[in-house]
């Protein structure tokens, strides 16, 4: 069996490299931000407990598949379903008080969408709007095919578009 | 190279889009605005960190051998030793530490004090357990103190903190300082302090200019005795045994931190406590018990 030395410092630098990404992932998952952060801790302890069996170019993917068994452990405590605490940031282009209120009409709606948007989509669309990943990338971490990737963004695309125009924008 | 990096990734992800981007447009633009929470990527990888390397007192050390070490130690003034990525020092002396890039520390007696100097170009990061006085030269990477209770953050300052067993008391000497505690954070600016004492988060005014430490004396404000007793115990280099219940007592004043003599008799004058000295190192303390009419 082929196996890799993990250094401290590959370590650290993975967790450089990946920290946030897993971080946002379980944000995306609907962990409110105190909880993501004790999970991220207990993701990359895991991982070094187990790292003798893990290949430099499996990390990320295996780094994911520990945050997706944590998180099926900690909704099956938590048996509620959480709405994810993304925000929009703050901008000042709007003027008038009717583009303001249309705004933040638009930006309520927009995130409902998003909220509704079955978990695997929202994924995906999320990891590669917010996280810049490509579809390479998550299809790795995923461990997917690339064109999965591209069906399920697509998808994602379309819940997004039919939401909004349900609501007449 | 970063920028670079950006560029890049947008390119590719315009690049996956459908081809009727106008259409899209709409719903995409939108998620360029989306926030999540900010990640704490310093706090969390302080945490692996601990649970990653083995602490002290998982290996065992024979009574006997505590105490040769103990000697040791004394006779040295302090005790050093380089682990494989950084610095730790257990000072007992008062001792000023140069850091790299012109910043100063000033140690207490007493404290333990860790740090990378080989990563001091990404992150100025110091664990402190004790006492020490920071004199930070200004610089954009932010310098951090991590203690036992939370993370001291700040840009170039001075500031004292005292973190120990018990007790923490954070006081900021000029300019300004950021402390998190339990994910709060405290912005704190001279003369102000901080002070927790059984869980109980207390703010207060009037930091001295310099810590009184470096000066020789202990000021304490409404303070359990007990704490000072231990601060005693440090600086002189004694122990005390107590007899009674200090149910709570609290001491006001000053104590000197080279005359242990007029230090308990200070102590005994203000407080209702009498010491009664039984050996070089040993010192009794009674507490008469109250008379209730």
């Amino acid at each position: 069996m082929a196996t890799h030395l993990w250094s401290e410092i590959d370590f650290e630098q993975l967790f450089e490299n990946h920290g946030s990404i897993i971080y946002n992932f379980l944000i995306y998952r609907g962990l409110p931000g105190i909880e993501a952060e004790d999970m991220v801790q207990e993701v990359f302890v895991r991982f070094w407990k187990n790292r003798s069996k893990v290949l430099p170019e499996k990390a990320l993917a295996f780094l994911f598949q520990i945050a997706r068994n944590l998180l099926i452990d900690y909704k099956r405590h938590q048996k509620v379903e959480i709405n994810f605490q993304l925000q929009f940031k703050d901008e000042i282009s709007v003027t008038t008080p009717l583009e303001v209120l249309m705004q933040s009409d638009f930006k309520e709606a927009y995130l409902k969408a998003l909220n509704t948007m079955p978990a695997h989509f929202k994924i995906v669309f999320l990891l590669n709007r917010l996280d810049g990943l490509t579809y390479k990338e998550i299809a790795l971490a995923l461990e997917l095919s690339e064109k999965a990737i591209e069906k399920r963004m697509s998808n994602a695309l379309k819940h997004l578009r039919l939401f909004l125009e349900q609501r007449g924008f | 190279m970063k920028m670079e990096n950006k560029l890049r990734d947008r390119l590719e992800k315009r690049k996956h889009l459908p081809p009727e981007m106008a259409e899209w447009e709409k719903v995409i633009s939108p998620s360029e605005q989306l926030l999540p929470p900010k990640f704490e990527k310093l706090w969390v990888w302080q945490k692996i960190q601990n649970e990653m390397t083995p602490t002290t007192t998982s290996f065992r050390i024979p009574a006997i051998l505590i105490g040769v070490a103990a000697s040791f130690v004394l006779v040295i003034g302090f005790f050093l030793w380089n682990t494989k990525n950084g610095i730790r020092i257990n000072y007992d002396e008062p001792t000023v530490v140069q850091l790299p890039k012109g910043s100063v520390v000033h140690v207490n007696k007493g404290s333990l004090l860790s740090y990378q100097p080989n990563k001091w170009d990404q992150e100025r990061t110091i664990r402190l357990d004790g006492e020490a006085y920071f004199e930070i030269a200004k610089n954009p990477i932010p310098f951090s103190v991590d203690t036992d209770y939370g993370w001291i953050k700040v840009v170039g300052t001075k500031f004292n903190v005292y973190s120990r067993k018990n007790y923490f008391k954070l006081s900021c000497n000029e300019g300004k300082v950021n402390y998190i505690y339990n994910r709060d954070t405290f912005q704190l600016t001279a003369p102000e302090g901080i002070q927790i004492v059984n869980n109980k988060i207390e703010k207060f005014e009037g930091a001295y200019a310099k810590p009184t430490w470096m000066d020789r004396f202990l000021d304490y404000q409404n303070f359990p005795i007990d704490l000072v007793l231990a601060d005693l115990e440090r600086y002189y280099a004694i122990k005390f045994k107590v007899i009674g219940n200090f149910e709570g007592q609290k001491f006001n004043g000053k104590l000197p931190t080279d005359d242990f003599e007029l230090a308990l008799k200070i102590l005994s004058q203000t407080m209702e406590i009498s010491f009664q000295r039984i050996s070089d190192r040993k010192v009794v303390v009674k507490i008469p018990e109250k008379i209730l009419f």
